[in-house]
């Protein structure tokens, strides 16, 4: 490997390491303009090269790879990072583009949360259902199931009326 | 509680005091001396004696340069890729000063109730 801002390797596949890498990072910084992007490639390239020399035993895949390992993975860093460069410049008279990414990038986290919290949610209410289906099925064996109404509606839960046909048996 | 559950609560106590203390330590380590990001990260990994993901420490470098408790500057290096240095600023050492004092007295309030 030669050691320059953009080495080479002999390895091909740790060539395409090296690569995919900085690809990755370059997609992820894609709000930022040329000099943010070009000073968090930079660090990151000196980063990994050093860590990269530290490592001086194994292939040239081995060490590329365990220094990424110990980086850790773009998408886990990249976007706190190019939050907190937009923040930079968020003072007044910052442009509007970067002060709609960190509103835009707070809402979709909001959403996130909102989203994933709903659905932890709707499990417990889910779980809590058939327990007590469970429990009731004890009692009333011959009214608690899967039935299909005669208009041809799925009922799951407890039936006590004519026109149901239990699904399940 | 089995031993397990104690040593797993002992281990999200530790994650968040490494966390709490994560400003404290860089500032601590820069107030010896000035360095570029890879080494201050591997001697940060050091002191602490654990595994992180060295690249989540970029962006807490980045806020503390914009809150001006850091600067830093790029210097072109003989061979290999330039690297930035980060140095601790009057403000951070303040700021530093402070939080040594503070941690005084925590250890002190520590001290007295494993005494009493």
């Amino acid at each position: 490997m030669t050691r320059s801002d953009n080495p080479t390797f002999t390895e091909k596949q740790a060539q395409k390491i090296w690569t995919d890498y900085l690809q990755q990072v370059e997609s992820l910084c894609g709000l930022l303009d040329k000099r943010q992007k070009a000073d968090i490639q930079m660090e990151l390239k000196a980063h990994l090269l050093e860590s990269y020399i530290q490592m001086d035993t194994g292939d040239e895949v081995s060490r590329i790879s365990a220094a990424i390992a110990k980086l850790g993975q773009p998408r886990k860093f990249i976007p706190l990072w190019v939050e907190e460069r937009l923040l930079d410049g968020a003072q007044p008279g910052s442009s509007t583009r970067n002060l709609f990414f960190l509103l835009r990038s707070n809402a979709v986290k909001g959403i996130k949360q909102f989203v994933f919290s709903t659905m932890v949610g709707f499990g417990y209410l889910l779980s809590f259902y058939f327990f007590i289906m469970s429990v009731m099925k004890i009692f009333f064996p011959d009214h608690v199931g899967l039935y299909l109404s005669s208009s041809g509606i799925p009922f799951l839960g407890y039936v006590d009326a004519e026109g149901f046909t239990e699904l399940l048996g | 509680m089995t031993n397990d559950d104690l040593q797993d609560q002992l281990a999200k106590w530790q994650l968040q005091l490494r966390k709490g203390v994560l400003i404290y330590m860089l500032l601590a380590l820069l107030d010896k001396d000035e360095m570029y990001g890879y080494a201050l990260i591997s001697s940060l990994s050091k002191k602490m004696a654990a595994d992180m993901a060295e690249g989540t420490i970029y962006p807490l470098l980045n806020r503390m340069v914009r809150n001006g408790i850091i600067t830093f500057d790029w210097r072109i290096m003989e061979s290999g890729p330039a690297r930035k240095y980060y140095q601790i600023s009057e403000s951070g050492r303040k700021l530093l000063n402070g939080m040594h004092e503070h941690w005084q007295s925590v250890h002190t309030i520590l001290q007295g109730l494993k005494d009493d």
